[in-house]
C-alpha cells in the first residue's frame, strides 16, 4: 500500500497555507496576539465563496479571502507512540499515525518552525521547507509497531516557544510517559490526539480471548452482555481525557478507518476536529 | 446391517460446517493494547465449555441421521439381487428390465447365448438367503426355490413356434435364410410382394432372391399372423473421393439397405467408412488395401466379397437356437438351497429420515439469536 498517495497530498495542499507547495508564496506572520484569529490575502485560485471577506473585499478592489493564522515559527516536538499497542490487529493505526505526524510536519516547516521528531527510539531534526522530504523518508522507514511506550529523548534543551504534539492511541499508560520526563517539560502547547480504531468501539460481542499485546497477558471475556463493557469502556476513556487535562494537554480524538481508503480522509476529520 | 447405497456414507466426510462452527465456538483470540476496559466482563474457564449451544449439538444429529438415511440401511435383510438375461434374444426384444434394484447382473452378450442352465449358474454364486429376481425370455427351470422369482412374463409372446436365424447374402445376390420351426408348424417367408413355399416343421436353409429391395423378412403363419421379423441393420458406405459409381453399384449389390457415397477432401479421410446403424465401425482389413480406380474391373469387384462376407459374419452372426428357442436345454434347479430370506417389511430408511427431521427442527428452534453490535463511541 502506497503510504502517501496522490489523494494526501491533494488534500494537504488544501490545509497548507501555501496553494502549490512548489511556489515561492509568502506566509503571513501572525501579529503578537495570543490568540489565534484569521489573516487577509488576495484570492487564488482553490479558494472557496465562503472565504471571501466581502468588507475587505469592498475596500481593497480585489477580493479578499480570510485564511486561519497559524502558529509560525518556534518549535514543534512531535512524538509518536509506537508501542505495539498502536496495532494490535492491523496496521490502519500505525499509517494514519505516520500520515498525520507527515501533515503536521509539513505544515509547521513551511510555517518557519523547526521540527523534532520521536518515535519511539527514532528520532529526526530538522529545519527549513527544503528538508521536508527528510521527514518522509523517516517516516516510511519508521520500524512496525512494537514493544511498549519509550522514547530516546535528545540531549538538546527546549527551545522557549516549544510546542509538544502527542500521537497516541487510548492505552496510555501515565507512569511510563512520566517515566521518560516528556511531560515533565517547559511547553507552550501541549497537544494530545488520540487515534481510535472502531473495533476498539466496538468489539464483537460474543466470547472471547483478548490478550495484551504489550504485556501478553490473556483474558477471557463474554461480550455477549454489552452493559458490564460500555461501562467499562466508557469510564476508561473519560479518566483517560481527565488525565490528559490535569497534565495539561488539549485532548483531542480521531477515529481511523481502513487506511486503503482514508489518505484524505484522516486529514478531513483532523482539520474538522482542530488537530490540524 | 446392510446399506443399499453406502456410498451415501461418504457424506458424513462434509463435516467441514460443524467442524467450523465448532472451531467457531471456542473464544477468538482479540488483540487489545490492554485489558483494564475488560476486567468486569472476564469469565471463568468453565464456563467456557458451556458455549457450545445445544442446537450445535440437535443439528450435528440431524445430519448424521441423513446422512444414514439416504445410504438406505436394511436390518439383517439384503436387498434383492436382478439378474438380467442380456443375450441377443432379450436385446432384440427392445423390452427394458424392471428397475429399482440396487445391484444388477448381466448374464451373457450378443454373441453369447443364454440358457436355463447359464442362469442358474449365476444363481450359485449368490450368497444363501438373497432373494434373487431373474428377468429373461427362457421358461422357468423345475424345481425352482421360493427365494428366486422367475420374470419371463414380459416375453410370453415370444414363443409363437417360429423363428428366421439368419439371412445372409450370396456373392450371385441371391440370400440364403435358416429357419427354425416347432414340430407341428407351417410357415412361409414372405418378403414384399414375394412368398416362399410353405415351411413344415423343424429346421432348414431357403434360397432366396430378395435382389433390390429393403430387406425385411417376415415368417408368417397360413392365416397371415406373423411369427417372426428379420431386417437388415442400414449401412452407409463411404467411399474415397477416387472411387467411382461402379463400386457404389457393387457395393449395394451385396446389401441391399446400403447407400453408398464418395467421400469429400476436405470432410472425409481418404480410406473407406462404413456406417453401421449410424456408428462408425472398423473395416475389414483387405479392403483397406484395395486399389479404388474409377473404372474397376469384374475382378476387382468380386474382391469386395469375401472380406464383407466374414466381415458381417463376424460383426452380426446367426442366431443360436438357444436364442431362437428358449427353452430347448431344459434344466433343474433343484440343486440350489430352499430357505430364503424372509421379506424385510421395516422402512428403516424412513424412520432415521423422520429422526433427522425432528433433530433438525429442535436445533434450528434452539439456535441462539445474534444482538445487534452496539457502538460505545459515543462515550467519549
Amino acid at each position: 500500500m502506497n503510504l502517501f498517495p496522490a489523494e494526501f497530498f491533494a488534500e494537504l495542499a488544501r490545509h497548507s497555507v501555501r496553494r502549490s507547495h512548489d511556489e515561492g508564496w509568502q506566509v503571513c506572520r501572525h501579529p503578537e496576539f495570543t490568540t489565534l484569529g484569521y489573516e487577509l490575502r488576495a484570492w487564488q485560485r482553490g479558494d472557496t465563496r465562503r472565504q471571501v471577506n466581502w468588507r475587505a473585499t469592498a475596500r481593497s478592489r480585489q477580493v479578499m479571502v480570510r485564511q486561519p493564522e497559524r502558529e509560525v515559527g518556534g518549535q514543534l516536538w512531535l512524538l509518536l507512540d509506537r508501542s505495539a499497542s498502536l496495532a494490535p490487529q492491523n496496521l490502519d493505526r500505525d499509517i494514519a499515525q505516520r500520515r498525520l505526524a507527515l501533515a503536521l510536519a509539513w505544515l509547521a516547516l513551511e510555517q518557519g518552525a523547526s521540527l523534532q521528531i520521536l518515535a519511539g527510539e527514532q528520532c529526526l531534526q530538522v529545519e527549513g521547507w527544503s528538508q521536508r522530504d527528510a521527514v518522509r523518508l523517516f517516516l516510511q522507514q519508521l520500524p512496525l509497531p512494537a514493544g511498549r511506550v519509550a522514547f530516546a529523548l535528545p540531549s538538546t534543551p527546549l527551545r522557549a516557544g516549544t510546542r509538544l504534539h502527542v500521537l497516541s492511541d487510548p492505552w496510555f499508560c501515565e507512569e511510563t510517559w512520566r517515566r521518560d520526563g516528556l511531560l515533565a517539560g517547559r511547553w507552550t502547547q501541549r497537544l494530545w490526539t488520540c487515534l481510535c480504531l472502531p473495533q476498539e468501539h466496538r468489539p464483537p460481542q460474543e466470547p472471547l480471548l483478548v490478550q495484551d499485546v504489550e504485556t501478553g497477558q490473556k483474558l477471557n471475556v463474554d461480550l455477549s452482555d454489552t452493559s458490564d463493557f460500555a461501562r467499562d469502556w466508557q469510564q476508561f476513556r473519560k479518566a483517560h481525557v481527565l488525565a490528559m487535562q490535569q497534565l495539561g494537554f488539549h485532548y483531542q480524538s480521531l477515529d481511523c478507518l481502513a487506511a486503503a481508503k482514508d489518505a484524505a480522509g484522516i486529514l478531513q476529520r483532523a482539520a474538522f476536529h482542530h488537530v490540524l | 446391517m446392510s446399506f443399499e447405497s453406502p456410498w451415501a456414507l461418504a457424506g458424513l466426510l462434509l463435516f467441514w460446517p460443524f467442524w467450523r462452527w465448532l472451531k467457531q465456538q471456542q473464544p477468538q483470540l482479540w488483540p487489545v493494547g490492554g485489558l483494564q476496559p475488560f476486567q468486569a466482563s472476564k469469565v471463568q474457564a468453565a464456563r467456557q465449555k458451556a458455549l457450545r449451544p445445544p442446537a450445535f449439538w440437535w443439528l450435528l444429529a440431524a445430519y448424521g441421521l441423513a446422512c444414514l438415511s439416504l445410504s438406505q440401511p436394511r436390518l439383517g435383510h439384503p436387498s434383492p439381487l436382478l439378474v438380467v438375461d442380456h443375450s441377443r434374444s432379450v436385446q432384440e426384444s427392445g423390452l427394458e428390465p424392471p428397475r429399482g434394484f440396487a445391484e444388477v447382473r448381466l448374464i451373457g452378450d450378443w454373441q453369447q447365448a443364454v440358457g436355463q442352465k447359464a442362469l442358474l449358474a449365476a444363481l450359485e454364486e449368490v450368497s444363501p438367503g438373497r432373494p434373487v429376481v431373474v428377468w429373461t425370455d427362457q421358461p422357468p427351470p423345475t424345481h425352482l426355490p421360493a427365494w428366486v422369482e422367475w420374470r419371463n412374463q414380459d416375453f410370453a409372446g415370444s414363443d409363437v413356434g417360429g423363428r428366421i436365424l439368419d439371412a445372409l447374402p450370396r456373392e450371385d445376390g441371391r440370400w440364403v435364410v435358416s429357419w427354425m420351426l416347432a414340430p407341428g408348424q407351417q410357415a412361409r417367408i414372405r418378403q414384399g410382394d414375394w412368398q416362399s413355399v410353405m415351411l413344415q416343421g423343424g429346421a432348414g436353409l431357403l434360397e432366396v432372391e430378395v435382389g433390390k429391395l429393403p430387406a425385411v423378412l417376415e415368417m408368417i403363419q397360413n392365416e397371415g399372423a406373423r411369427m417372426d421379423q428379420w431386417s437388415l441393420p442400414s449401412v452407409e458406405f463411404v467411399l474415397p473421393p477416387q472411387a467411382s459409381s461402379a463400386w457404389c453399384a457393387a457395393l449395394q449389390a451385396l446389401w441391399p439397405t446400403a447407400s453408398c457415397r464418395l467421400g469429400q477432401q476436405a470432410q472425409d479421410a481418404e480410406v473407406l467408412q462404413i456406417w453401421w446403424n449410424g456408428k462408425a465401425v472398423p473395416l475389414p482389413q483387405e479392403w483397406l488395401s484395395l486399389n479404388w480406380v474409377p473404372a474397376p474391373s469384374e475382378e476387382q469387384l468380386q474382391t469386395l466379397f469375401a472380406p464383407w462376407h466374414a466381415w458381417f459374419r463376424a460383426k452380426y452372426p446367426p442366431l443360436p437356437p438357444q436364442e431362437a428357442w428358449p427353452g430347448q436345454d431344459q434344466a433343474d434347479a433343484s440343486f440350489l438351497p430352499r430357505q430364503g430370506a424372509p421379506p424385510n417389511t421395516l422402512p428403516l430408511a424412513r424412520i432415521i429420515w423422520a429422526l433427522s427431521l425432528i433433530c433438525a427442527g429442535v436445533g434450528w428452534w434452539l439456535l441462539p439469536q445474534r444482538q445487534k453490535n452496539h457502538d460505545y463511541s459515543s462515550a467519549v
